[in-house]
């Protein structure tokens, strides 16, 4: 898994390459936490590149978006790829996690 | 550490810790796809085997370690994935579905492993071991093949 973050004015957009499983998750969550603590809390994260997550990877989302939500921000989630949209909708995700076709459209949503 | 019995037709992989899981995936995938497993099938295995091969790490074994020998039996119309443990009994079915439609504030971080299990595969299949310990075994149906697919297939044989 390779992880790139890039700054666009105050939103934080994370792009994930690779699978998100028991063994790659632990690194993305300590990333996505950085994030928060270093005072980024409005995120993207631009999934265009991930084929598979598990539940772990869920987790991960899940404590980041609770956790930016606590300072004011959010984590929102562009290009979801079919397989990691079947997660989310089987754990109900879609419905309390923000999605977009792109990124463009992700950071534009911090600023409407 | 305690030996698990041997298991009959298809491949074993013996397994202890979350380490082996990139191989345990290997294994798989190679093994589907001679098969002809689609995409699809693919990931529901992956999913489910993940799912249950962490489940048995992390609440089975004290410290996350321990065996798991995983045997893969892959024939053209499904695939079986077995897993045997010298873990406390536990019967997956005695797991609640978690609660889908809960806002944000009252969502727990976690609780979907079995959840997804049964929503992957078609069946799951429990039964504690004689000597200590659980056989879990997975089945997974897959979709006919037409003559054309396998023809196109990279992994043919």
């Amino acid at each position: 898994m390779k992880i790139e973050i890039n700054q666009r004015e105050q939103v934080s957009i994370v792009c994930v390459t690779g699978s998100v499983d028991g063994t790659t998750a632990p690194m993305l969550t300590a990333e996505l936490h950085a994030c928060v603590t270093s005072g980024n809390v409005c995120l993207v994260a631009d999934l265009g590149g991930v084929d598979y997550t598990s539940s772990v990877g869920l987790r991960t989302l899940l404590a980041t978006m609770k956790e930016t939500r606590v300072h004011g921000g959010d984590l929102r989630l562009s290009n979801v790829t079919p397989h990691v949209l079947k997660v989310l909708e089987l754990s109900g995700f879609t419905s309390i996690m923000k999605l977009y076709d792109d990124v463009e459209s992700a950071v534009d949503s911090y600023t409407v | 550490m305690t030996s698990l019995p041997p298991l009959t037709d298809g491949i074993t992989f013996n397994a202890a810790c979350m380490s082996d899981l990139p191989a345990l995936m290997s294994m798989l995938e190679r093994t589907c796809r001679q098969v002809g497993a689609d995409e699809d099938a693919l990931f529901s295995l992956r999913l489910a085997v993940e799912e249950v091969f962490t489940n048995i790490l992390d609440y089975g074994y004290p410290g996350g370690t321990g065996p798991v020998a995983v045997h893969i039996d892959a024939q053209a119309e499904q695939v079986r994935v077995s897993f045997a443990d010298a873990a406390p009994c536990f019967d997956p079915a005695t797991v609640p579905t978690p609660r889908l439609d809960v806002p944000l504030e009252e969502r727990q971080v976690g609780g979907w492993g079995w959840h997804f299990v049964r929503q992957a595969v078609d069946r799951v299949e429990w039964q504690p071991r004689e000597a200590g310990g659980n056989l879990l075994t997975l089945v997974k149906l897959l979709a006919p093949v037409s003559l054309s697919q396998q023809g196109a297939s990279p992994n043919e044989n």
